[in-house]
């Protein structure tokens, strides 16, 4: 890729120099309120000048370049609508020769842009969008929408069959750098990202796809399907593209220079598994669940670009992917760009109650659904109500929830509970009529149509009484913590339900739990769970364990006692 | 040759200075008509403005993605010093809330919801389910937008589609707006909302939300929520099978086209009042919020103002309506906000509060959320007050009076018009542009207006007039903002 011989100059400009001026000159034309540049007379003239100097072909470097930093063939691929090398890195203010070859049937450009005010850039849309507003012109202009403040450096047009050498000096920003091929309809295929950054790197063409899946070894990427995929122009294997943190994978290909023949040495730490692969031959096999830690491989290369391939997967927890390599008159090299470690994780937002009150939490609760209203209690307890299908979804106790998934960033996610000991009630419905005491109990359902959530009022200490109907019966439904009985143990959580209605229906049921109970003294265990009722006959059928509503007055009233087996 | 080029590069460039200097006389900014005041607010919180509603005693209510609601006094002084209290906490992901008879009307994700302080300790003890007849599935796309209460007493409730793209069985009237009456009947209003912003009134009590570009939506655009109507994006088209109550499922528009075309096949597609170009006016429209302040606010009565997240800035629309349909202009208004705007509402004094967060979408102004006030100084900017379509040409009336003889002076304008595809695929660039010709500009006796006529308006169009060689009288001054985009859908009868 890098040719260190002397190349022949057929023709130079210094764009980088003309655009520098020139867009000084636009920034004091330009009002403060207009978006766009309108040149005044004056500079269109100085354009059109500038222009004419550039269509004459000089016949050596430009001043300054005859000594260059960088230099980058670049080819047309014959009929592929393609350049051979879609991403490549310099370093800023290094001084740069492009050597654009277009072996291809049809005329080609390579225009170099800046990367543009758009998040994740535009891959020189902008440019494109300029070229488009041509018009008439843009056959005269070669589709180059020549002063655009987003040009960097041009080749012009390329006739079949020709090449065209030419200079800049890189920018001093770091960052992703756009080109692209301005021949109407040839963009969208025709383009790459010149990497401007600090450590330019030996990988050319670095290519990343993201999956997504649960994996406790690499799977086999080349049969799955990638959710994302791109290039990463500067050179360095880089998992923050990801928008996950847990059960991904990354499969990086692209080439790797080497200066000199020689052995070459490549080093990997991944949390979790990684593979790194020289030629399509495993160099370093670093797989399986892990944390961080390197791992080597050794390989003699020939000098020349040889094709590098980096296999990455995380499951859960933290994750971590650094690559480095050491050759001859080198040593321990970056190949990875080096993230501040876990900045982008989900960072911890415990919510929790204070002043002896509750506290409320509405949101997506893993175990509760989507329409969750978690409550932790200061008393130590915590409980999370399904709003979907009016049900206990769940109680733990400990620490309540933390905000971290839902209040960074998007939210994306549903959130698990904090603490400890998390018991799952059934799913589905909690209340429903039954047609005898031993009949099957309704198969779940998203969220019932049956019972309609009116609510809920909170007490002095910011605790819930939820509220909901079914058929007429209104439904209140309170819950209290109970402090432990002594230091060391754990809290309760005491349930009182209120049912109310005219013509209250007579075969209502409450299921309190689902699964191979025992009984012992009045309370009903299963594994951590403990349960006792007070004001209903308790019934265990069908493995389930239910109460019987029966109404006294138009009303009914149940107490229940949650608590751990300890 | 090459020395030569440098040289004569060099002495254009130079005298360019040189003349670009001559001008450099202060120009008036935004800033000296509408300064921005940050308020305070209290601290620990992280309060991401995203309702605002005021409250008896001039109290200020505003709740936050988080879930919270703080009341707060004393934002409207000249040196505010906002003493806040909450209100109530953890309700999810708040976007929209709304005072009235006692209650705050709060729209969050799965439901509204009414909340009262009974005991009248100032935090909220009463949370009554007012509607709920949608569904969410846990992908945090699905927002509830819902505006104050209409003229009924309703609340218009809009529903993003899944993932933004899609319209999941088991959150059903993605991409619909609900109307909730105050009976908490859920009744079905419209369809075809891809990922709203915000939703807000104009002075009429029609309802308009910003829906942000992507799927079957080339710009970002100001959607008018004409009951029964297609806002362009079918995905959720699928709830016709729950509801009839807007008739039988609708055939779906075809990609690639434009909305000029499809609106004759498709008599329910509203095309976009005001499409706010995308990268120019903005890239994330949210909140949209009417001046009614009787001139407190500035010359700009009954006029919306749409929040923008992404550039942290709020834009100014003139509405009118031409056969039926409201249609208009947007202008650039104030920029430089704190953080990503996201909604604005109007306090008692004609003052406007903003409020904003930049999370999950950044945004310009640097701060991850900010509650701030703006101010109209007494000072009237030199602006473009109205602009309204003929037969052929526009008319364009100003804040101030300009000078005639630049408003007579067709080089004093340019205008250009485009499109968007309209497409399954994300977004469209701008498309079928066309150069019209200005042929006269007739200045209206008082230089107070302009008659532009022009050859080549397009039906479908947005229309971006620049209007860079316009002067006030007697003045150097050029507009404060020279620049408005017109969309042109229909033409008036002559």
């Amino acid at each position: 890729m890098r040719i260190n011989k002397t190349q022949n100059v057929v023709f130079v400009f210094i764009y980088f120099w003309y655009f520098e001026i020139l867009s000084r000159t636009n920034i004091l034309f330009l009002s403060k309120h207009t978006d766009k540049m309108n040149h005044p007379p004056i500079v269109r003239l100085f354009m059109l000048f500038s222009l004419l100097i550039h269509t004459l072909a000089l016949a050596s470097p430009p001043e300054g370049f005859e000594k260059v930093d960088e230099v980058v063939t670049i080819s047309t691929l014959a009929s592929q609508m393609k350049y051979d090398v879609e991403s490549f890195s310099v370093k800023p203010n290094s001084k740069v020769q492009i050597i654009f070859k277009n072996p291809d049937s049809l005329p080609h450009n390579l225009i170099l842009c800046t990367p543009g005010k758009k998040k994740g850039g535009d891959r020189g849309q902008e440019v494109m969008d300029a070229v488009y507003k041509l018009g008439d012109q843009g056959v005269k202009m070669n589709w180059e929408p020549v002063g655009h403040p987003r040009i960097l450096a041009s080749s012009g047009m390329v006739q079949p069959g020709h090449q065209k050498i030419f200079y800049f000096k890189a920018p001093r920003a770091q960052g992703d750098y756009p080109y692209i091929c301005t021949f109407p309809g040839h963009y969208t295929l025709m383009n790459g990202l010149m990497g401007v950054t600090k450590n330019s790197n030996p990988i050319t063409n670095l290519k990343y796809k993201i999956y997504h899946g649960k994996w406790k070894k690499l799977p086999e990427f080349s049969s799955l399907e990638p959710k994302k995929e791109g290039f990463l122009a500067n050179g360095l294997f880089d998992i923050s593209r990801v928008e996950l943190t847990d059960h991904f994978g990354v499969l990086f290909t692209g080439q790797i220079d080497c200066d000199k023949d020689g052995n070459y040495t490549f080093n990997i730490s991944s949390d979790d598994g990684s593979q790194l692969l020289i030629d399509e031959q495993v160099v370093v096999d670093n797989d399986g669940l892990h944390g961080g830690g390197f791992k080597s491989g050794s390989v003699f290369l020939k000098q020349g670009n040889h094709g590098i391939e980096v296999r990455y997967f995380e499951s859960g927890g933290q994750e971590e992917l650094q690559v480095n390599w050491s050759g001859p008159g080198f040593r321990n090299k970056p190949l990875s760009r080096v993230l501040p470690k876990r900045g982008r994780a989900v960072k911890s937002i415990p919510i929790t109650s204070t002043n002896g009150e509750a506290i409320i939490y509405r949101n997506f609760i893993d175990g509760a659904g989507p329409r969750a209203i978690g409550v932790g209690y200061d008393e130590g307890v915590n409980l999370a109500f399904d709003a979907n299908n009016m049900r206990l979804a769940m109680i733990w106790h400990g620490d309540f929830m933390d905000g971290g998934r839902h209040w960074i960033a998007r939210g994306l996610g549903f959130q698990p509970p904090a603490g400890n000991d998390v018991i799952h009630l059934p799913e589905g419905l909690a209340l429903t009529r039954l047609d005898t005491d031993d009949f099957p109990w309704p198969a779940p359902v998203y969220r019932t149509e049956d019972i309609s959530f009116e609510g809920y009022t909170l007490g002095k200490l910011q605790r819930p009484t939820f509220k909901y109907i079914l058929d007429e019966v209104l439904i209140t439904d309170k819950f209290i913590p109970v402090l432990p009985s002594s230091e060391g143990k754990l809290g309760k959580i005491r349930r009182v339900l209120q049912f109310s209605g005219d013509d209250p229906p007579l075969n209502l049921y409450l299921r309190l739990a689902h699964g191979g109970f025992t009984q012992q003294n009045g309370t009903y265990l299963k594994d951590k769970l403990m349960i006792a009722v007070e004001g209903g006959e308790v019934l265990a059928s069908n493995l389930d364990l239910r109460v019987p509503i029966i109404f006294k007055d138009k009303k009914s009233e149940l107490e229940i006692v949650y608590s751990w087996v300890e | 040759m090459r020395n030569f080029s440098f040289l004569i590069s060099f002495t254009l460039s130079t005298f360019s200075i040189l003349v670009a200097d001559d001008r450099s006389d202060r120009l008036p900014v935004e800033s000296d008509y509408y300064p921005i005041t940050t308020l305070s607010l209290p601290e620990g919180e992280v309060i991401e403005v995203s309702g605002i509603d005021i409250l008896p005693g001039n109290k200020v209510a505003i709740s936050s993605r988080r879930g919270d609601i703080f009341v707060g006094e004393d934002l409207f002084g000249d040196e505010p010093e906002p003493k806040w209290t909450i209100f109530a906490r953890g309700l999810h992901e708040v976007l929209g809330i709304a005072w009235m008879d006692g209650w705050l009307y709060v729209t969050q994700r799965p439901e509204v919801t009414r909340i009262k302080d009974q005991d009248g300790d100032g935090r909220a003890d009463i949370f009554e389910t007012v509607a709920d007849d949608w569904g969410i599935n846990g992908d945090y796309h699905e927002y509830a937008f819902g505006t104050r209460h209409d003229k009924n007493g309703d609340i218009w409730v809009i529903l993003c589609l899944t993932g933004s793209a899609k319209a999941d069985d088991k959150s059903p009237f993605r991409g619909w707006c609900m109307r909730v009456t105050p009976e908490g009947k859920c009744i079905p209003t419209g369809y075809g909302i891809r990922s709203p912003g915000g939703i807000g009134f104009n002075h009429e009590g029609e309802v308009f939300y910003c829906d942000n570009q992507g799927l079957w939506n080339g710009s970002s655009s100001l959607k008018h929520l004409r009951p029964g109507g297609f806002q362009g994006n079918p995905a959720g088209n699928k709830y016709f099978d729950l509801t009839d109550v807007l008739g039988p499922k609708p055939p779906e528009p075809v990609s690639g086209s434009r909305i000029e075309i499809e609106r004759k096949r498709l008599p329910d597609l509203v095309p976009p009042p005001v499409v706010l170009p995308h990268g120019k006016v903005g890239n994330s429209p949210a909140g949209i919020e009417c001046d009614q302040t009787g001139g407190k606010f500035g010359p700009f009565q009954n006029q919306l103002f749409i929040s923008e997240q992404t550039h942290s800035k709020v834009s100014r629309v003139f509405l009118e309506k031409v056969n039926g349909f409201y249609q208009g202009a947007v202008f650039p208004f104030l920029s430089g906000f704190g953080s990503g705007n996201i909604v604005a509402r109007f306090g008692k004094d004609g003052s406007m509060l903003t409020g904003g967060t930049n999370r999950g979408w950044g945004s310009w102004g640097k701060k991850a959320f900010s509650l701030q006030r703006v101010n109209w100084t007494g000072k009237i900017p030199f602006e473009v007050h109205e602009m309204r379509v003929k037969p052929d040409g526009f008319e364009l009336s100003f804040t101030q009076e300009a000078d005639a003889k630049t408003l007579a002076d067709l080089t004093s304008y340019t205008m250009e018009t485009y499109t968007y595809i309209y497409q399954k695929g994300y977004g469209s660039p701008e498309v079928d542009g066309t150069v019209p010709v200005i042929t006269h500009a007739i200045p209206k006796g008082d230089g107070m207006g302009v008659y532009l006529r022009v050859k080549g308006m397009v039906k479908g169009h947005v229309h971006e007039l620049k209007m860079p060689g316009v002067r006030r009288k007697g003045s150097r001054q050029p507009l404060l903002h020279e620049v408005a985009y017109y969309t042109l859908n229909e033409f008036p009868l002559p």
